[in-house]
Protein backbone atom coordinates (compact mmCIF):
# COMPACT_ATOMS: atom_id res chain seq x y z
CA UNK A 1 0.00 0.00 0.00
CA UNK A 2 1.61 3.28 -0.86
CA UNK A 3 1.59 6.16 1.23
CA UNK A 4 -1.26 7.95 -1.09
CA UNK A 5 -3.65 5.23 -0.30
CA UNK A 6 -2.50 5.04 3.06
CA UNK A 7 -3.23 8.71 3.73
CA UNK A 8 -6.34 8.49 1.90
CA UNK A 9 -7.74 5.57 3.34
CA UNK A 10 -7.71 7.08 6.72
CA UNK A 11 -9.45 10.25 5.28
CA UNK A 12 -12.39 7.95 3.69
CA UNK A 13 -12.28 5.75 6.99
CA UNK A 14 -13.14 8.88 8.92
CA UNK A 15 -15.52 10.46 7.04
CA UNK A 16 -17.48 7.13 6.66
CA UNK A 17 -17.46 6.48 10.22
CA UNK A 18 -18.65 10.26 10.85
CA UNK A 19 -22.11 9.84 10.38
CA UNK A 20 -23.30 13.30 12.16
CA UNK A 21 -25.28 16.19 9.79
CA UNK A 22 -23.82 19.02 9.29
CA UNK A 23 -26.07 21.93 11.01
CA UNK A 24 -27.26 24.39 8.43
CA UNK A 25 -25.25 27.42 7.91
CA UNK A 26 -26.58 30.57 9.61
CA UNK A 27 -26.45 32.97 6.34
CA UNK A 28 -26.92 36.20 9.11
CA UNK A 29 -24.10 38.17 8.18
CA UNK A 30 -23.82 40.91 5.74
CA UNK A 31 -24.91 39.58 2.11
CA UNK A 32 -26.53 42.89 0.67
CA UNK A 33 -24.93 46.29 0.78
CA UNK A 34 -27.70 48.83 2.47
CA UNK A 35 -27.82 51.31 -0.88
CA UNK A 36 -28.97 50.52 -3.85
CA UNK A 37 -26.28 50.04 -6.85
CA UNK A 38 -25.32 53.44 -8.21
CA UNK A 39 -27.09 55.52 -5.79
CA UNK A 40 -25.27 58.69 -4.36
CA UNK A 41 -24.83 57.14 -1.11
CA UNK A 42 -22.88 54.01 -2.77
CA UNK A 43 -21.03 55.93 -4.82
CA UNK A 44 -19.98 58.34 -1.62
CA UNK A 45 -18.85 55.14 0.36
CA UNK A 46 -17.01 53.56 -2.33
CA UNK A 47 -14.85 57.02 -2.73
CA UNK A 48 -14.71 56.82 0.72
CA UNK A 49 -12.69 53.56 1.13
CA UNK A 50 -10.92 54.48 -2.34
CA UNK A 51 -9.52 57.57 -0.65
CA UNK A 52 -8.76 55.68 2.49
CA UNK A 53 -6.33 53.33 0.52
CA UNK A 54 -4.56 56.33 -0.88
CA UNK A 55 -6.29 55.91 -4.21
CA UNK A 56 -6.64 59.50 -5.93
CA UNK A 57 -10.13 59.53 -7.28
CA UNK A 58 -12.00 61.58 -9.51
CA UNK A 59 -15.53 61.92 -10.64
CA UNK A 60 -15.55 62.94 -13.84
CA UNK A 61 -18.63 62.96 -16.75
CA UNK A 62 -18.48 60.19 -19.82
CA UNK A 63 -17.10 63.92 -21.51
CA UNK A 64 -14.01 64.19 -19.04
CA UNK A 65 -12.85 60.76 -18.62
CA UNK A 66 -10.35 61.14 -21.72
CA UNK A 67 -9.24 64.06 -20.51
CA UNK A 68 -9.09 62.40 -16.64
CA UNK A 69 -6.54 59.46 -17.89
CA UNK A 70 -4.71 61.72 -20.02
CA UNK A 71 -4.43 63.79 -16.58
CA UNK A 72 -3.82 60.42 -14.41
CA UNK A 73 -1.22 59.36 -16.81
CA UNK A 74 1.12 62.73 -16.70
CA UNK A 75 4.73 61.46 -16.26
CA UNK A 76 4.19 57.74 -17.61
CA UNK A 77 5.75 56.90 -20.94
CA UNK A 78 4.26 54.10 -21.98
CA UNK A 79 0.61 52.43 -21.23
CA UNK A 80 -1.09 48.65 -21.72
CA UNK A 81 -4.26 48.11 -22.35
CA UNK A 82 -7.07 45.24 -23.48
CA UNK A 83 -7.31 44.70 -27.00
CA UNK A 84 -10.99 45.28 -26.76
CA UNK A 85 -11.13 48.91 -24.43
CA UNK A 86 -12.95 51.20 -25.68
CA UNK A 87 -11.10 53.48 -28.31
CA UNK A 88 -11.71 56.92 -27.05
CA UNK A 89 -9.92 55.08 -23.61
CA UNK A 90 -7.07 53.89 -25.81
CA UNK A 91 -6.90 57.04 -27.81
CA UNK A 92 -6.64 59.30 -24.57
CA UNK A 93 -3.94 56.81 -22.62
CA UNK A 94 -1.80 57.35 -25.86
CA UNK A 95 -1.65 61.18 -25.88
CA UNK A 96 1.16 63.48 -25.88
CA UNK A 97 3.28 60.88 -27.31
CA UNK A 98 2.63 57.87 -25.24
CA UNK A 99 3.14 54.60 -26.39
CA UNK A 100 0.33 51.88 -26.14
CA UNK A 101 0.78 48.83 -26.35
CA UNK A 102 -2.17 46.17 -26.65
CA UNK A 103 -1.58 43.02 -24.80
CA UNK A 104 -2.86 39.90 -26.28
CA UNK A 105 -3.12 41.34 -29.83
CA UNK A 106 -2.25 39.54 -31.77
CA UNK A 107 -0.15 37.80 -29.10
CA UNK A 108 0.23 38.27 -25.29
CA UNK A 109 3.35 40.14 -24.41
CA UNK A 110 5.87 38.12 -22.28
CA UNK A 111 6.65 39.00 -18.66
CA UNK A 112 9.84 41.15 -19.74
CA UNK A 113 7.67 43.14 -21.78
CA UNK A 114 4.75 44.27 -19.53
CA UNK A 115 7.84 44.59 -17.28
CA UNK A 116 9.35 47.63 -19.09
CA UNK A 117 5.70 48.97 -19.33
CA UNK A 118 5.13 52.21 -16.75
CA UNK A 119 1.40 52.04 -16.46
CA UNK A 120 -2.11 50.57 -17.77
CA UNK A 121 -5.65 51.38 -18.05
CA UNK A 122 -8.22 49.11 -17.26
CA UNK A 123 -12.00 49.17 -16.77
CA UNK A 124 -13.49 47.33 -13.87
CA UNK A 125 -15.66 44.23 -13.67
CA UNK A 126 -17.43 45.36 -10.73
CA UNK A 127 -16.61 47.56 -7.36
CA UNK A 128 -18.02 46.77 -4.07
CA UNK A 129 -17.84 49.96 -2.14
CA UNK A 130 -18.44 48.31 1.39
CA UNK A 131 -15.30 47.35 1.15
CA UNK A 132 -13.71 49.93 -1.33
CA UNK A 133 -12.70 46.38 -3.56
CA UNK A 134 -12.37 46.40 -7.65
CA UNK A 135 -13.09 43.77 -9.12
CA UNK A 136 -11.50 42.17 -12.62
CA UNK A 137 -12.38 39.40 -14.29
CA UNK A 138 -11.13 37.63 -16.92
CA UNK A 139 -14.27 36.83 -19.30
CA UNK A 140 -13.59 37.80 -22.75
CA UNK A 141 -16.47 40.49 -22.42
CA UNK A 142 -14.95 42.54 -20.15
CA UNK A 143 -13.14 46.27 -21.74
CA UNK A 144 -10.59 45.00 -18.52
CA UNK A 145 -6.73 46.12 -19.81
CA UNK A 146 -4.32 43.40 -19.25
CA UNK A 147 -7.14 41.60 -17.97
CA UNK A 148 -7.52 39.26 -14.80
CA UNK A 149 -4.92 37.10 -14.66
CA UNK A 150 -4.99 34.87 -16.66
CA UNK A 151 -7.03 31.63 -16.18
CA UNK A 152 -10.58 31.72 -17.37
CA UNK A 153 -13.16 32.96 -15.17
CA UNK A 154 -10.49 34.27 -12.65
CA UNK A 155 -11.88 37.21 -10.78
CA UNK A 156 -9.06 39.44 -9.29
CA UNK A 157 -9.63 42.35 -6.53
CA UNK A 158 -7.42 44.62 -5.47
CA UNK A 159 -8.05 47.40 -2.44
CA UNK A 160 -6.14 50.55 -4.11
CA UNK A 161 -5.03 50.01 -7.54
CA UNK A 162 -2.40 52.68 -8.69
CA UNK A 163 -2.82 56.47 -8.74
CA UNK A 164 -2.16 56.28 -12.13
CA UNK A 165 -4.60 53.83 -13.16
CA UNK A 166 -8.11 56.05 -13.00
CA UNK A 167 -11.23 53.61 -11.47
CA UNK A 168 -14.05 55.07 -13.12
CA UNK A 169 -15.71 52.50 -15.33
CA UNK A 170 -16.06 52.94 -19.44
CA UNK A 171 -18.36 55.38 -20.80
CA UNK A 172 -19.24 52.40 -22.75
CA UNK A 173 -21.73 50.30 -20.39
CA UNK A 174 -22.42 53.44 -17.84
CA UNK A 175 -21.50 56.30 -16.19
CA UNK A 176 -17.98 56.87 -15.39
CA UNK A 177 -18.42 58.20 -11.92
CA UNK A 178 -21.06 55.07 -11.38
CA UNK A 179 -19.28 52.53 -9.27
CA UNK A 180 -21.66 49.47 -8.42
CA UNK A 181 -22.09 49.20 -4.96
CA UNK B 1 23.76 37.90 -6.94
CA UNK B 2 25.42 39.65 -9.67
CA UNK B 3 23.33 42.23 -10.74
CA UNK B 4 23.71 43.93 -7.63
CA UNK B 5 23.76 47.34 -7.62
CA UNK B 6 27.59 48.87 -7.58
CA UNK B 7 26.65 51.39 -4.77
CA UNK B 8 25.14 49.11 -2.34
CA UNK B 9 25.49 49.77 1.20
CA UNK B 10 24.25 47.39 4.16
CA UNK B 11 21.90 49.70 4.75
CA UNK B 12 18.75 47.31 5.61
CA UNK B 13 16.37 49.30 2.95
CA UNK B 14 18.79 49.17 0.25
CA UNK B 15 19.63 46.06 0.80
CA UNK B 16 15.91 45.35 0.51
CA UNK B 17 15.29 47.16 -2.37
CA UNK B 18 18.18 44.95 -4.03
CA UNK B 19 16.99 41.39 -3.49
CA UNK B 20 13.54 42.82 -4.33
CA UNK B 21 14.99 43.73 -8.15
CA UNK B 22 17.06 40.56 -8.55
CA UNK B 23 14.04 38.27 -7.16
CA UNK B 24 11.68 40.28 -9.49
CA UNK B 25 14.50 39.26 -12.45
CA UNK B 26 13.85 35.30 -11.34
CA UNK B 27 10.12 35.82 -10.99
CA UNK B 28 9.93 37.82 -14.55
CA UNK B 29 12.00 34.47 -15.96
CA UNK B 30 9.98 31.79 -14.44
CA UNK B 31 8.27 29.50 -16.48
CA UNK B 32 6.69 27.55 -13.69
CA UNK B 33 5.04 28.67 -10.34
CA UNK B 34 4.18 25.93 -7.20
CA UNK B 35 2.03 27.57 -4.68
CA UNK B 36 -0.06 26.65 -1.96
CA UNK B 37 -4.12 28.11 -1.96
CA UNK B 38 -6.32 29.56 0.82
CA UNK B 39 -9.44 28.38 -0.75
CA UNK B 40 -10.56 25.64 -3.07
CA UNK B 41 -13.91 25.93 -3.86
CA UNK B 42 -15.54 22.33 -4.44
CA UNK B 43 -18.66 23.17 -6.88
CA UNK B 44 -17.09 25.56 -9.42
CA UNK B 45 -13.42 24.51 -9.10
CA UNK B 46 -11.71 27.70 -8.38
CA UNK B 47 -8.83 28.02 -6.46
CA UNK B 48 -8.45 31.21 -4.10
CA UNK B 49 -4.75 33.03 -2.63
CA UNK B 50 -5.68 35.84 -0.68
CA UNK B 51 -2.62 38.08 0.11
CA UNK B 52 -1.25 41.69 1.74
CA UNK B 53 0.73 42.55 -1.60
CA UNK B 54 0.23 41.09 -4.82
CA UNK B 55 3.26 39.50 -4.88
CA UNK B 56 2.14 35.96 -4.55
CA UNK B 57 -0.42 36.84 -7.28
CA UNK B 58 2.41 38.05 -9.80
CA UNK B 59 4.56 35.06 -8.78
CA UNK B 60 1.95 32.11 -9.96
CA UNK B 61 0.68 34.46 -12.73
CA UNK B 62 3.27 34.75 -14.69
CA UNK B 63 4.69 31.29 -15.26
CA UNK B 64 2.93 29.23 -17.73
CA UNK B 65 2.60 26.27 -15.51
CA UNK B 66 1.06 26.54 -12.09
CA UNK B 67 1.12 23.81 -9.50
CA UNK B 68 -0.71 24.02 -6.44
CA UNK B 69 -0.48 21.92 -3.38
CA UNK B 70 -3.86 21.78 -1.66
CA UNK B 71 -4.64 20.24 1.61
CA UNK B 72 -8.34 18.70 1.98
CA UNK B 73 -8.84 21.26 4.83
CA UNK B 74 -9.08 24.42 2.68
CA UNK B 75 -11.57 23.20 0.53
CA UNK B 76 -15.44 24.73 0.73
CA UNK B 77 -18.38 22.80 -0.37
CA UNK B 78 -20.06 26.02 -2.69
CA UNK B 79 -18.54 29.35 -3.90
CA UNK B 80 -21.06 30.55 -1.52
CA UNK B 81 -18.99 29.71 1.80
CA UNK B 82 -16.10 31.77 0.36
CA UNK B 83 -18.20 34.84 0.91
CA UNK B 84 -18.10 33.84 4.65
CA UNK B 85 -14.53 33.59 4.60
CA UNK B 86 -13.99 36.62 2.90
CA UNK B 87 -15.93 38.82 5.65
CA UNK B 88 -14.23 36.45 8.60
CA UNK B 89 -10.75 36.11 7.78
CA UNK B 90 -9.54 39.91 7.20
CA UNK B 91 -11.53 41.23 10.38
CA UNK B 92 -10.13 38.39 12.31
CA UNK B 93 -6.31 38.84 11.22
CA UNK B 94 -5.38 42.00 10.88
CA UNK B 95 -8.94 43.88 11.34
CA UNK B 96 -8.80 45.41 7.75
CA UNK B 97 -12.46 45.33 6.18
CA UNK B 98 -11.22 43.34 3.30
CA UNK B 99 -7.92 41.39 2.28
CA UNK B 100 -6.04 43.87 -0.36
CA UNK B 101 -5.18 41.40 -3.10
CA UNK B 102 -7.66 38.31 -3.65
CA UNK B 103 -7.04 35.79 -6.41
CA UNK B 104 -9.59 33.29 -7.64
CA UNK B 105 -8.96 31.06 -10.83
CA UNK B 106 -11.21 28.42 -12.10
CA UNK B 107 -9.33 26.70 -15.08
CA UNK B 108 -7.77 28.00 -18.36
CA UNK B 109 -9.70 27.94 -21.27
CA UNK B 110 -7.48 28.75 -24.84
CA UNK B 111 -9.23 32.37 -24.66
CA UNK B 112 -7.37 32.58 -21.30
CA UNK B 113 -4.29 30.87 -21.31
CA UNK B 114 -1.51 32.43 -19.90
CA UNK B 115 0.49 31.94 -23.56
CA UNK B 116 -1.97 33.32 -25.82
CA UNK B 117 -3.94 35.85 -23.93
CA UNK B 118 -3.10 39.05 -22.17
CA UNK B 119 -1.37 39.25 -18.72
CA UNK B 120 -1.96 41.05 -15.54
CA UNK B 121 -1.35 44.22 -14.45
CA UNK B 122 1.33 44.25 -12.86
CA UNK B 123 3.18 46.76 -10.20
CA UNK B 124 7.20 47.61 -9.99
CA UNK B 125 7.86 46.84 -6.23
CA UNK B 126 8.55 50.38 -5.32
CA UNK B 127 4.69 51.38 -6.75
CA UNK B 128 3.18 49.34 -4.77
CA UNK B 129 0.45 51.25 -3.01
CA UNK B 130 1.53 51.47 0.76
CA UNK B 131 -0.87 51.54 3.22
CA UNK B 132 -0.57 53.64 6.55
CA UNK B 133 1.30 52.49 9.17
CA UNK B 134 2.22 49.19 7.72
CA UNK B 135 5.82 48.44 6.67
CA UNK B 136 6.47 47.32 3.10
CA UNK B 137 7.59 43.67 3.26
CA UNK B 138 9.91 41.63 1.06
CA UNK B 139 8.68 40.62 -2.00
CA UNK B 140 9.38 37.24 -1.49
CA UNK B 141 6.78 36.68 0.84
CA UNK B 142 5.38 33.18 1.78
CA UNK B 143 1.39 32.31 1.13
CA UNK B 144 1.12 31.63 4.78
CA UNK B 145 -0.95 34.35 4.82
CA UNK B 146 -2.65 33.11 8.39
CA UNK B 147 -0.48 32.10 11.47
CA UNK B 148 1.50 35.79 10.53
CA UNK B 149 -1.68 37.57 11.11
CA UNK B 150 -2.50 36.19 14.44
CA UNK B 151 -3.93 38.95 16.60
CA UNK B 152 -1.68 37.34 19.07
CA UNK B 153 1.66 38.25 17.65
CA UNK B 154 0.99 41.99 17.31
CA UNK B 155 1.03 42.65 20.71
CA UNK B 156 3.45 39.76 22.17
CA UNK B 157 7.59 39.49 21.18
CA UNK B 158 7.72 37.20 18.20
CA UNK B 159 9.99 34.00 19.44
CA UNK B 160 12.35 33.17 16.61
CA UNK B 161 11.18 30.15 14.66
CA UNK B 162 12.75 28.14 12.24
CA UNK B 163 10.29 27.91 10.21
CA UNK B 164 9.20 31.79 10.52
CA UNK B 165 5.81 31.06 11.54
CA UNK B 166 5.30 33.28 14.74
CA UNK B 167 2.39 33.79 16.97
CA UNK B 168 0.08 30.84 18.21
CA UNK B 169 -0.20 29.01 15.32
CA UNK B 170 3.51 29.27 14.75
CA UNK B 171 3.64 27.63 17.96
CA UNK B 172 1.82 24.69 17.63
CA UNK B 173 2.89 24.47 14.03
CA UNK B 174 6.48 24.59 14.21
CA UNK B 175 7.00 21.90 16.53
CA UNK B 176 4.64 19.34 14.57
CA UNK B 177 6.53 19.91 11.66
CA UNK B 178 10.22 20.27 12.59
CA UNK B 179 9.95 17.97 15.58
CA UNK B 180 11.45 18.85 18.96
CA UNK B 181 14.39 17.34 19.16
CA UNK B 182 14.99 17.30 22.40
CA UNK B 183 15.86 19.35 26.12
CA UNK B 184 18.12 22.05 23.84
CA UNK B 185 16.16 22.55 21.32
CA UNK B 186 13.95 25.92 20.78
CA UNK B 187 11.44 24.31 19.52
CA UNK B 188 10.68 21.80 22.27
CA UNK B 189 10.04 25.32 24.62
CA UNK B 190 7.35 27.20 21.86
CA UNK B 191 4.88 25.20 23.52
CA UNK B 192 5.44 26.76 26.94
CA UNK B 193 5.56 30.56 25.45
CA UNK B 194 1.59 30.42 26.06
CA UNK B 195 -0.14 31.65 29.23
CA UNK B 196 -2.73 29.21 27.87
CA UNK B 197 -5.28 31.78 28.50
CA UNK B 198 -7.35 30.56 25.43
CA UNK B 199 -7.35 34.40 24.21
CA UNK B 200 -6.11 32.91 20.51
CA UNK B 201 -9.00 30.13 20.83
CA UNK B 202 -11.37 33.03 21.88
CA UNK B 203 -10.71 35.05 19.00
CA UNK B 204 -10.36 32.29 16.12
CA UNK B 205 -13.11 32.06 13.52
CA UNK B 206 -12.59 28.62 12.75
CA UNK B 207 -12.20 27.46 16.64
CA UNK B 208 -8.48 25.73 15.85
CA UNK B 209 -8.12 24.45 19.73
CA UNK B 210 -4.33 26.12 19.91
CA UNK B 211 -4.45 25.73 24.20
CA UNK B 212 -5.44 21.67 23.65
CA UNK B 213 -2.71 21.55 21.03
CA UNK B 214 -0.18 23.16 23.21
CA UNK B 215 -0.97 20.89 26.11
CA UNK B 216 -0.82 18.14 24.24
CA UNK B 217 2.50 19.48 22.96
CA UNK B 218 4.22 20.19 25.99
CA UNK B 219 2.94 16.35 27.46
CA UNK B 220 5.41 15.15 24.32
CA UNK B 221 7.88 17.56 24.90
CA UNK B 222 7.89 15.91 28.41
CA UNK B 223 8.08 12.06 27.32
CA UNK B 224 10.73 13.07 25.09
CA UNK B 225 12.74 14.02 28.24
CA UNK B 226 12.26 11.29 30.54
CA UNK B 227 15.04 9.08 29.29
CA UNK B 228 17.65 11.93 30.75
CA UNK B 229 19.80 10.03 33.21
CA UNK B 230 21.26 13.29 34.55
CA UNK B 231 17.96 15.30 35.87
CA UNK B 232 18.11 19.13 34.66
CA UNK B 233 17.11 21.78 37.35
CA UNK B 234 13.45 21.98 36.04
CA UNK B 235 13.33 17.79 37.00
CA UNK B 236 14.41 18.91 40.76
CA UNK B 237 12.74 22.16 40.97
CA UNK B 238 9.29 19.84 40.36
CA UNK B 239 10.38 16.79 42.18
CA UNK B 240 10.73 19.58 45.44
CA UNK B 241 7.43 21.42 44.32
CA UNK B 242 5.62 17.99 44.41
CA UNK B 243 6.98 17.13 48.00
CA UNK B 244 6.26 20.33 49.31
CA UNK B 245 2.47 20.45 47.79
CA UNK B 246 1.83 16.97 48.06
CA UNK B 247 1.40 17.24 52.27
CA UNK B 248 -0.37 20.46 53.78
CA UNK B 249 1.55 20.74 57.16
CA UNK B 250 4.79 21.46 54.30
CA UNK B 251 3.05 23.45 52.26
CA UNK B 252 2.20 25.85 54.79
CA UNK B 253 5.41 25.80 56.52
CA UNK B 254 6.98 26.83 53.08
CA UNK B 255 4.26 29.59 52.68
CA UNK B 256 4.95 31.38 55.71
CA UNK B 257 8.55 31.13 54.96
CA UNK B 258 7.69 32.93 51.73
CA UNK B 259 6.66 35.73 53.57
CA UNK B 260 10.20 36.67 54.72
CA UNK B 261 10.66 37.48 50.57
CA UNK B 262 8.95 40.72 51.73
CA UNK B 263 12.40 41.43 53.12
CA UNK B 264 14.04 41.48 50.33
CA UNK B 265 11.83 43.46 48.07
CA UNK B 266 12.52 46.96 47.28
CA UNK B 267 9.84 49.43 48.35
CA UNK B 268 8.08 48.70 45.13
CA UNK B 269 7.16 45.55 45.94
CA UNK B 270 9.74 43.71 43.63
CA UNK B 271 12.23 41.53 44.30
CA UNK B 272 15.19 42.35 41.57
CA UNK B 273 17.96 40.15 42.54
CA UNK B 274 17.82 36.62 44.06
CA UNK B 275 21.02 34.12 44.65
CA UNK B 276 21.41 31.29 42.21
CA UNK B 277 18.69 29.65 41.23
CA UNK B 278 16.60 32.28 41.60
CA UNK B 279 18.87 34.73 39.32
CA UNK B 280 17.72 32.87 36.18
CA UNK B 281 14.63 34.52 36.77
CA UNK B 282 15.68 37.84 38.34
CA UNK B 283 18.36 38.78 35.68
CA UNK B 284 15.57 39.51 32.89
CA UNK B 285 12.19 39.80 35.12
CA UNK B 286 11.53 40.89 38.64
CA UNK B 287 9.65 38.54 40.99
CA UNK B 288 6.35 40.58 42.69
CA UNK B 289 6.83 40.65 46.68
CA UNK B 290 4.69 37.62 48.21
CA UNK B 291 1.35 39.21 49.81
CA UNK B 292 1.40 40.16 53.54
CA UNK B 293 -1.50 37.62 53.72
CA UNK B 294 -1.28 34.03 53.21
CA UNK B 295 -4.80 32.80 51.51
CA UNK B 296 -5.02 30.48 54.21
CA UNK B 297 -4.61 33.10 56.35
CA UNK B 298 -7.06 35.52 54.56
CA UNK B 299 -9.85 32.89 54.67
CA UNK B 300 -9.37 31.98 58.21
CA UNK B 301 -9.85 35.78 58.84
CA UNK B 302 -12.57 36.37 56.59
CA UNK B 303 -14.67 33.16 57.44
CA UNK B 304 -14.57 32.71 61.18
CA UNK B 305 -17.64 30.30 61.51
CA UNK B 306 -16.23 28.00 58.76
CA UNK B 307 -14.30 24.62 58.99
CA UNK B 308 -10.49 25.96 59.88
CA UNK B 309 -9.23 22.79 58.92
CA UNK B 310 -8.29 23.29 55.71
CA UNK B 311 -6.91 19.91 55.29
CA UNK B 312 -7.38 17.22 53.02
CA UNK B 313 -8.78 13.95 54.73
Amino acid sequence: MSSRDAVLGRIRAALAADTTTPPPIPRDYIRTGAHPPGSAPAIELMVDRLVDYKAQVHQVSPAELGDAIDTALTGQRSVVVAPDLHPDLTAAAGRTGRTVTTDGAPTALTPNQLDRIDAVVTTATVAIALSGTIVLDGGPARAAAPSPWSPTSTSSSCTPTRSSTPSPKPSTDSTPSDPSP
Amino acid sequence: MGDAPADLTDEPRRLAMAAREHLRRKFLRSTVAISGTNFGIADTGTIGVVESEGNGRMCVTLPQTLITVMGIEKILPTFTDLEVFLQLLPRSSTGERMNPYTSLWTGVTPATDPRTSPHPARQRPHQRPGRPGRPRRPALHPLLGLPQRLPGLRTHRRPRLRLGLPGPIGAVLTPQLTGMHGHDDPNSTLPYASSLCGACYDVCPVKIPIPDLLVELRGRAVDADRGRTIPGGWDAAMKAAAWVMSNPTRFRTVEKGLAAGRLVAGPDRKIKHLPFPGSAWTRTKDLPAPPKQTFRQWWKDTHPTTDQTGDPA
